[in-house]
């Protein structure tokens, strides 16, 4: 099967400037007053391809959505595009707001360039799938964020293209729609359109994408699988995020009457195969009959991943617990632990991400970065 | 459909121009869209905007043209109504298309299209006003008995350099206030002082000679004038025609620079 390129990008770059002052438009453009957003992107993508594009706030990414979809011209390089593109950038782009879901539909079809009797038969699909269908009479104005992005979305999805550009649609939506949307694209994928996708929502990238781009400070620093630059976005940003782990003076804290129970010296030692979590757990006396104290082992992108539970019959004012876990299910990466206790009289109380660790094993198979619990008992079979 | 997106300096006006053409039906969109905006929530709709001219005209006839009366060859009111029209149409356009860019700067930075567009369609979303002006206009020569002249076919040519009048200096505005906004803000303020330049209320015979020699290059007098020429047959000064000159000037000039602005402008609104 022979490859067919629909977007070629070379040495793509977008400069800003800044003017300041009434008499701005003599400052010279010298470099402390331009603003570099893209600094030479170079990228081919096929047809048929879900390319995630994903990097920190201001890294570019909207930029080079914008710049490919025509809506601002590069300060240097080139593009070239094969075929028809449709772009939802920036979410509510296009809306008018005194208009109604109705009208909007509309107008946004035409400008889109779909004749008006095509956006009469889509109408009702994109109603349908926004799940907008009570409020198609109200001015946009007074919709909610999820329901703009949906709206938007859902117009933007029924527009036959070849080419479709999504930045950040999914913020605000909720996890039906999420859904919705993601099949619709691997849909729209099956027959033939390609797709990309700007988000720093690792969990809408690993859905979707069979490609991932990170983009930093203009430049692209990764392509390829989307495992792979998931984990290397998460480097990207690992030292600044370590910095927020609530580490132990919160949960330390010391006033314990009016919190009623803390946990103090949290300490964690990795033994070979084993880790030895340990702390301390004060109370004030007589508040709590029992209780069970969980350990919550969350993954790379916030997601929960194991939990181990002690319950215990009396709750003293002062003991040291510890508790030794093996951690061979977990595939390479970056953990990190919470704490939580269901106590009785009832109360619940959580102490997010107090601990950070990091897992490396020797394990050959695992060069695809793929994260979660590895399935070590697994069994194979192959017949050809 | 193969697009090649490159840095602006490389873009030419053909190409512009020819991409224009291929958006021409977004014109009428917006058009559309701009009347839709302009009535939305209100209970008259449409009729909102055809009642604009009724009123105007009526407060004119009752009030104030009982104090100020010029002696002109056919009933004053007839003068001043054609002239407010000629100067409705200039000033609606003037300022609407001179801020449409920033206004719909929602749609002008996230979706792709000709920008010159959302300036141009306020050249055609006029007409439903001028519809108004054309009904008031109507009823006045029915209840004064005045049949037009034969010049009657000039009308529409001189309405035509009326938009083109609105047009050119909307786009002047709208170039200038892309980065700052400070041409905006003062552009309504000079339109309205403009008017007293303009022979809306009072005829050219009244002014000194040197003051209406200044008039032959405002061409809003142009226009004015030329409205009285074609439906009443008074005299014409063929010099106002200069004025016609200036802003054919002012509006290629307008439409070449602002093609050149068009690939940066997402950045700065």
């Amino acid at each position: 099967m022979d490859r067919k390129i629909v977007i070629s990008a070379q040495n793509l770059k977008k400069h800003y400037f800044i003017s300041k002052g009434l008499f701005s438009f003599l400052q010279k453009r010298e470099k402390n007053n331009i603003i570099t957003v893209l600094n030479g992107i170079n990228l081919e993508i096929d047809k048929g391809e879900i390319l995630g594009i994903i990097g920190r706030n201001g890294s570019g990414k909207s930029t080079l959505l914008k710049v490919l979809s025509g809506v601002t011209s590069p300060s240097g390089g080139k593009a070239i595009i094969n075929g028809k593109i449709v772009s939802a950038i920036e979410v509510a782009g296009g809306f008018n707001p005194d208009l109604n879901a109705l009208e909007n539909i509309r107008l946004l079809g035409r400008i889109w360039g779909v004749s008006t009797k095509e956006i009469h038969k889509l109408e009702s699909d994109i109603i349908n799938f926004s799940r907008l269908k009570e409020f198609i009479y109200l001015p946009v104005k007074k919709f909610s964020t999820g329901m703009v992005g949906r709206l938007a979305a859902s117009i933007i999805i029924y527009i036959k293209a070849d080419i479709y550009l999504f930045d950040e649609v999914l913020n605000g939506s909720d996890q039906l729609f999420k859904r919705q949307l993601h099949n619709k694209i691997l849909n729209l994928q099956s027959n033939g359109s390609t797709i990309l996708f700007a988000t720093h929502n690792a969990t809408d990238v690993l859905a979707l994408c069979n490609r991932v781009i990170l983009i930093d400070s203009g430049k692209i620093i990764f392509n390829g699988n989307a495992f792979k630059g998931i984990i290397q976005y998460r480097k990207l940003i690992q030292a600044d995020l370590s910095k927020l782990i609530l580490s132990q003076p919160i949960v330390n804290i010391n006033n314990v009457k009016s919190n009623n129970i803390s946990f103090n010296h949290i300490k964690m030692i990795s033994t070979g195969e084993c880790h030895q979590l340990s702390l301390t757990l004060l109370a004030a006396p007589g508040f709590y009959s029992q209780g069970t104290v969980h350990i919550i082992i969350n993954n790379a992108f916030d997601i929960p991943v194991g939990h181990t539970s002690f319950f215990m019959e009396k709750i003293p004012e002062k003991c040291n617990l510890s508790c030794n876990f093996p951690l061979t299910l977990l595939t390479d990466g970056i953990y990190t632990i919470s704490l939580a206790a269901s106590l009785i009289p009832e109360k619940w109380m959580f102490f997010p991400r107090i601990l950070e660790f990091e897992i490396k094993t020797n394990i050959k198979q695992q060069n695809d970065f793929i994260p979660g619990i590895s399935l070590t008992q697994a069994k194979w079979n192959i017949s050809c | 459909m193969i697009v090649i997106i490159d840095s602006s300096k490389n873009q030419s006006i053909a190409a512009y121009l020819k991409k224009l053409w291929c958006y021409r039906n977004l014109i009428l969109i917006f058009a559309y869209r701009n009347i839709q905006g302009k009535i939305a929530q209100t209970r008259l709709g449409i009729f909102i905007i055809l009642l604009q001219a009724i009123i105007l005209t009526l407060v004119f006839g009752f009030f104030i043209s009982r104090f100020i009366t010029f002696l002109v060859s056919y009933p004053y009111l007839l003068f001043a109504v054609t002239g407010m029209m000629a100067w409705y149409i200039f000033s609606y356009i003037a300022t609407f298309s001179g801020t449409s860019i920033m206004q719909n700067r929602q749609i002008a930075s996230k979706i792709y299209f000709p920008r010159i567009i959302l300036p141009f369609s306020y050249g055609l979303s006029v007409l439903l006003d001028f519809t108004g002006w054309l009904i008031v206009l109507t009823a006045l020569l029915i209840y004064y008995g005045i049949m037009p002249s034969y010049n009657f076919w000039a009308f529409f040519l001189f309405l035509i350099i009326d938009v083109i009048t609105g047009l050119a200096v909307g786009l002047w505005i709208a170039l200038l206030s892309i980065k700052n906004r400070d041409v905006a803000l003062f552009a309504p303020l000079i339109i309205g002082i403009g008017m007293f330049f303009t022979p809306v209320f009072y005829p050219v015979k009244v002014l000194p000679e040197y003051l209406a020699d200044i008039l032959y290059f405002n061409p809003l007098a142009c226009v004015v004038e030329g409205f009285r020429w074609s439906l009443f047959n008074s005299p014409f000064d063929i010099r106002f025609l200069w004025g016609f000159l200036i802003i054919l000037l002012l509006f290629i000039t307008s439409v070449f620079f602002f093609v050149k602005k068009d690939g940066n402008m997402a950045d700065n609104i």
